[in-house]
């Protein structure tokens, strides 16, 4: 089995990556309720929905840019075993998010998959962005 | 031969996206970003297969504007990957409606062509690598 641990990722940092993902899924549940809150969920629903399709691909071409110049710069310079493991799970949720932006935009199942990619880069941002200055 | 089999992607792209999301979001930059996205992605592709024929090209931009490290990265995979195939898509595709002529030129193929080079350029990159990390 691949060890995360070797990638010099400590427990503590492991810790904050579970509540940048916490946090994020925290903002998607405010946004539903402040959806909810409105007599006209249909319409606050429709807003919602459409803000995940348009974050979707946002966070598809994040996620992707990154783990693509991470795969392709580890591999450049010491090998396919440099290659993290991370990143290939980030470019398999960008293209998770991608596909679903592009051929299920209107399928209840496509909003769940590309909401879901954005919050995941989302939390990945914001796990980097706390434990590296 | 190529430039036929891109146009032919491009129109089952453009037709694919306006029938069936057309009325949900602008089907112009819904089409243009995801294939530049794709069309990057095989740029990467062949940088990497060059590698393991010890052909190493510094591909990348360096920044370093941003704490963290994940925005000065994406800046650096935006602007070698992706950007040069936006422009390049906007004057092939979309300069004086040139999608227009190409839809009365190719024929709709109901999203298979789009959906098939979705897969294929997804798989053609990522299994290589799956397959000689975790498998061999």
């Amino acid at each position: 089995m691949y060890n995360y641990l070797n990638d010099g990722i400590t427990i503590d940092a492991a810790v904050t990556g579970v509540s940048a993902f916490g946090f994020a899924n925290e903002v998607k549940s405010e946004l539903l309720q402040l959806g909810m809150q409105g007599a006209d969920w249909g319409l606050a629903g429709a807003r919602y929905v459409k803000v995940v399709r348009g974050a979707g691909i946002v966070g598809s071409v994040f996620g992707m840019g990154v783990s693509g110049y991470h795969i392709y710069t580890d591999f450049s310079q010491d090998g396919i075993d440099a290659v993290n493991g991370w990143d290939v799970t980030d470019f398999g949720v960008g293209a998770a998010g991608l596909g679903a932006t592009i051929f299920l935009a209107s399928n209840p199942v496509g909003w769940v998959i590309a909401g879901s990619a954005t919050i995941y880069f989302g939390a990945r941002f914001i796990y980097d962005i706390s434990t590296k200055p | 031969m190529i430039l036929s089999l891109y146009y032919k992607i491009w129109v089952d792209a453009i037709v694919f996206e306006k029938t069936k999301h057309g009325d949900m979001r602008n089907w112009k930059s819904f089409t243009l970003i995801p294939i530049s996205i794709l069309q990057g992605i095989n740029l990467l592709t062949i940088f990497f297969w060059l590698v393991t024929f010890d052909i190493k090209l510094d591909i990348f931009f360096d920044f370093n504007l941003f704490p963290g490290g994940m925005l000065d990265r994406f800046l650096s995979g935006f602007i070698t990957l992706f950007l040069p195939f936006i422009i390049l898509n906007y004057f092939l595709i979309f300069k004086g409606q040139k999608y227009d002529v190409l839809i009365k030129k190719y024929k709709y193929q109901q999203g298979k062509y789009y959906l098939i080079y979705f897969l294929a350029t997804i798989l053609i990159f990522i299994m290589p690598i799956v397959i000689g990390k975790w498998i061999l």
